[in-house]
């Protein structure tokens, strides 16, 4: 009976098999091809990822939690190319960045945060900074909100990202950017 | 037994119109094994650096008083470890031990109840006991919760541990009400 390697399970003849070496040569050169052809497909998928901007200004109500919808960016299997929500494909560990730019007021903070929504409600990462100067242009005198984190998800996990401000009054959301990338299966 | 270069696969040795090495059922035995342990090994290195790169995740939504100068963030609950060993992430002792050396991402992100005079907090890496210069900002008088986090990209060998301190030079009472730590093998 012909054996398989112990790795990779390459079959070869052994001495007790009827000798046809070219077929049996043949057998061996199929499973390596069709093994490292997995490897390399393996290899292809990984590190999925998502750019997803808004550049429409975004009025935010005083101290009220504010969903943000994006506006523009690709369609993906992230994002179906309108809205807030969005999906992580694979099971995975993903890393993520957003960025959030106030217009200027000195009073008060802003605040960015990603939460999980499904499976279930969990806020992942916050970043939190004073407003800034009145007279500050915004982006450079005023700070704008940045923040990285992780996370494990299993396929299915929607993410979403959520603005507060605590200036007085409502206070437009200039941009923001949430970029995620799947770094680990 | 002539080899192939560079990953030395054995075949029989055959210089036209002697054949030295008899045909033998053995020479393919032989480039089977070679092949089986060549390929084994590039798939693990696939899987190391490409798919599965070592990544840990670690968590706390407790609250900690944090009552000073310097204190070691403490972690709760463990999200991710994916290393073979299952030691990257060490939960008791609050903490990442690295498993393959490489170049490694990591990130603390810490959430703080609103403050009621503004405090200057600021998050550290601790690596090996050297604590790199804080990341910090002032955060004023507040009604929203407050937060701050931080990020880095740094070469680690194998037993490197890495830890997080919350530092916050005013001396006032804050309380922590959570904290998340994740770190993974870039290359």
């Amino acid at each position: 009976m012909p054996q398989n390697t112990p790795g990779r399970g390459y079959t070869y003849p052994c001495y007790s098999d009827l000798a046809n070496f070219p077929a049996q040569m043949q057998e061996f050169a199929n499973d390596v091809d069709t093994d490292v052809a997995t490897i390399v497909n393996n290899m292809s998928v990984v590190r999925s990822s998502a750019k997803i901007n808004r550049v429409a200004a975004l009025s935010v109500p005083n101290a009220t939690s504010t969903l943000v919808p994006f506006d523009t960016g690709t369609a993906t299997a992230y994002w179906p190319g309108s809205g807030s929500t969005i999906t992580l494909p694979i099971t995975a560990v993903y890393v993520f960045q957003v960025h959030a730019l106030w217009a200027t007021s000195d009073t008060g903070q802003r605040q960015a945060r990603v939460d999980r929504v499904l499976p279930s409600a969990f806020t992942l990462v916050t970043d939190q900074r004073d407003g800034g100067a009145a007279t500050a242009v915004p982006g450079f005198d005023t700070p704008a909100n940045a923040l990285t984190g992780m996370v494990r998800a299993t396929a299915g996990t929607t993410v979403v990202v959520r603005v507060t401000q605590s200036s007085g009054a409502a206070l437009n959301l200039l941009a923001a950017q949430f970029s995620i990338m799947e770094v680990s299966q | 037994m002539d080899q192939t270069y560079p990953y030395g696969f054995p075949y029989p040795q055959c210089n036209p119109p002697l054949t030295e090495d008899a045909a033998d059922i053995a020479h393919l035995r032989d480039l089977a094994l070679a092949v089986d342990t060549a390929v084994g090994e590039l798939a693990t290195r696939a899987d190391d650096l490409l798919i599965s790169p070592d990544a840990g995740i670690m968590y706390s939504t407790v609250t900690q008083v944090a009552n000073s100068i310097d204190n070691g963030i403490a972690f709760t609950t463990q999200e991710v470890d994916n290393s073979a060993s299952g030691d990257l992430v060490q939960l008791a002792q609050n903490r990442f031990v690295i498993q393959q050396t490489g170049i490694y991402y990591i990130t603390c992100g810490v959430r703080i109840t609103s403050p009621s005079a503004s405090i200057r907090p600021a998050v550290a890496f601790d690596v090996n006991g050297l604590v790199s210069a804080p990341y910090g900002q002032t955060i004023a008088s507040a009604t929203i919760e407050g937060a701050l986090g931080v990020f880095t990209v740094r070469p680690l060998s194998v037993g490197d541990m890495v830890r997080f301190r919350w530092i916050e030079t005013t001396n006032f009472n804050v309380n922590l009400i959570g904290a998340r730590a994740g770190i993974f093998r870039m290359a």
